[in-house]
């Protein structure tokens, strides 16, 4: 198995590391339609949708990485991935929480090695989305050793046991419906919608209940 | 019987006032001085946004500021008042520390001291009838850089290094101020206030505060429903530039192969930052958004509207009850 990271601090990451564990990157970028390997996500607030398409890892290839600009002060460097990955949508999770005006999602995948239990690839990208505010927050981790989910670790994410646990989330077994979002997904694209033209956050629907309120005491 | 029904009417009234006007007891001009700290409360709140100034609500937290006017005890006296310096003052403002040791060394109890700082747990202000009434007289400018200098003690800003009284350009901060607030606000300090002390006017109390909240509750009411018309375009707009903004930056990242890597909380500061300054436009760093502002307006108006309407309903209850005893 080959490795080869982006970035100082991700060579210092990976010596920490066992041999057994392979680990991808966590990537971010706003809309990264033209990453290889990056989450790609799109939105449209106004229509009321966001499609995230997570990275295809394919058997054998080369992905690499270009760099030009310098002004971001973004680090350059290549990696190669060689090794048999199985398929992404049994070990894909989404963790979806909020309102269509402010809303997070943490994605999570990981990569377990065919005929294997062993995690390979552990990632997540997580997004906060203040639109009412106009912010945007996305940032990355590493899970290794982390708890995710009771007891369990990143380690034993590969069992039928955690599968289970997390159906709710799993992107195979995901219920349609999220508070205000609908969830599907269909050719490993995960799509969230809502009824953006009849939406309101709950700052509005208060302000409404108010106004209804204090027009009956004015009548 | 008539005695009975008065007594019984005051103790109403009075748990009345208190549970949705506290922290004037029913002085007139003590709700007078109160009610001016919370119209200068809602005209910097409500002051139409303006990009590039800074504006009072930008200095100060308004939500404090509106705190300062719910749990501070404001009195009269007739007795000369003086400062820190000695010299006469209009008003003075003690802190729970400075009350608690001011009236435990006259002689009242630790439990009164209390009680009292649980009703009112950021103090006393006290003022002088013949020097405040003197300051209205002079023009509302003055009274109201009074009270706002009384309430700004309360929220915990220290001024008492600077020449606060004499300096001309507050005064005429203030009284700019007045001259640009609402009709609402010009109508409310200018009511008749009456005492509640005075027994025949028990039932115009009534009658007065009714009208009075009427007139109120109709102008937050109006102010409520033109700043959601005005909240939910900008966000609408905001939502298609936020929209647009990350296909750009899409685009962008095509056009020149660039991939945001594992610096994370650099790229995200990127985003952030872009976007930021593409949805809110802002130019002062000190400036609240126009957003946040909104926010706010929104918040304080649901807030007081609820805070009015339950008083009012309240003061119709026992307008009922009233009826009700004098028909038995």
């Amino acid at each position: 198995m080959k490795l080869n990271i982006l970035g100082a601090r991700c060579r210092q990451f990976i010596q920490v590391l066992t041999p057994v564990i392979f680990v991808s990157l966590a990537f971010v970028t706003a809309v990264a339609r033209a990453a290889p390997y990056s989450a790609q996500v799109d939105f449209d607030f106004n229509e009321g949708w966001i499609q995230i398409t997570p990275p295809e890892y394919r058997i054998g290839a080369r992905y690499e990485g270009s760099y030009k600009s310098s002004g971001f002060g973004l680090s350059f460097d290549v990696f190669e991935w060689t090794t048999k990955v199985a398929d992404l949508t049994a070990d894909s999770y989404l963790f979806l929480t909020g309102d269509p005006d402010d809303l997070s999602f943490l994605l999570i995948q990981f990569v377990c090695r065919s005929g294997s239990t062993t995690p390979s690839t552990a990632f997540s990208t997580e997004w906060k989305i203040g639109v009412a505010k106009g912010s945007l927050r996305a940032s990355s981790h590493f899970l290794q050793g982390l708890r995710l989910h009771g007891s369990l670790k990143v380690d034993d994410v590969c069992t039928d046991d955690y599968r289970l646990k997390l159906a709710d989330h799993s992107f195979r077994t995901i219920p349609e419906q999220q508070g205000a979002f609908h969830q599907s997904v269909s050719h490993r694209r995960l799509l969230i919608r809502w009824d953006a033209k009849n939406w309101q956050d709950a700052l509005t629907r208060k302000s409404q209940a108010t106004l209804q309120r204090i027009d009956e005491i004015l009548r | 019987m008539k005695h009975i029904l008065v007594i019984g009417l005051c103790a109403i009234l009075s748990s009345v006032a208190f549970a949705g006007q506290k922290g004037n007891g029913g002085d007139g001009l003590s709700s007078l001085f109160t009610e001016m700290g919370r119209r200068i409360h809602r005209e910097s709140l409500m002051e139409p946004y303006k990009r590039d100034q800074v504006q009072l609500r930008d200095k100060i937290s308004m939500e404090l500021f509106y705190t300062a006017t719910m749990e501070t005890k404001v009195i009269t006296t007739d007795q000369a008042l003086r400062d820190n310096h000695g010299d006469l003052a209009t008003a003075v403002y003690r802190n729970p520390d400075e009350l608690t040791a001011l009236w435990l060394s006259k002689g009242r109890s630790r439990a009164e001291v209390e009680a009292f700082l649980k009703e009112f747990p950021r103090g006393l202000i006290e003022f002088n009838r013949a020097r405040f009434q003197e300051e209205i007289a002079l023009g509302w400018g003055v009274a109201l850089k009074t009270v706002f200098h009384e309430y700004g003690r309360a929220m915990g800003i220290d001024d008492s290094r600077y020449n606060y009284s004499a300096d001309p350009e507050v005064s005429a901060f203030f009284q700019r101020l007045y001259d640009k607030s609402s009709p609402v606000t010009k109508h409310v300090l200018s009511a008749e206030r009456p005492g509640a002390s005075t027994l025949y006017t028990k039932l115009d109390f009534i009658d007065l505060e009714e009208a009075r909240l009427k007139l109120v509750m109709r102008e937050n009411r109006d102010d409520l429903a033109k700043i959601l018309s005005t909240r939910g375009e900008r966000i609408e707009s905001q939502k298609k530039a936020f929209t647009a903004y990350g296909r750009a930056f899409a685009d962008m990242i095509d056009s020149v192969g660039m991939i945001p890597m594992p610096s994370s909380s650099y790229a995200a500061r990127i985003v952030r930052k872009q976007v930021d300054v593409v949805a809110e436009g802002m130019t002062l760093e000190q400036k609240m958004s126009e957003t946040a502002v909104l926010d706010e307006q929104i918040r304080f108006l649901n807030s007081r509207l609820n805070q009015d309407g339950d008083f009012y309903l309240a003061l119709e209850e026992n307008r009922r009850r009233l009826v009700l005893e004098a028909l038995r």
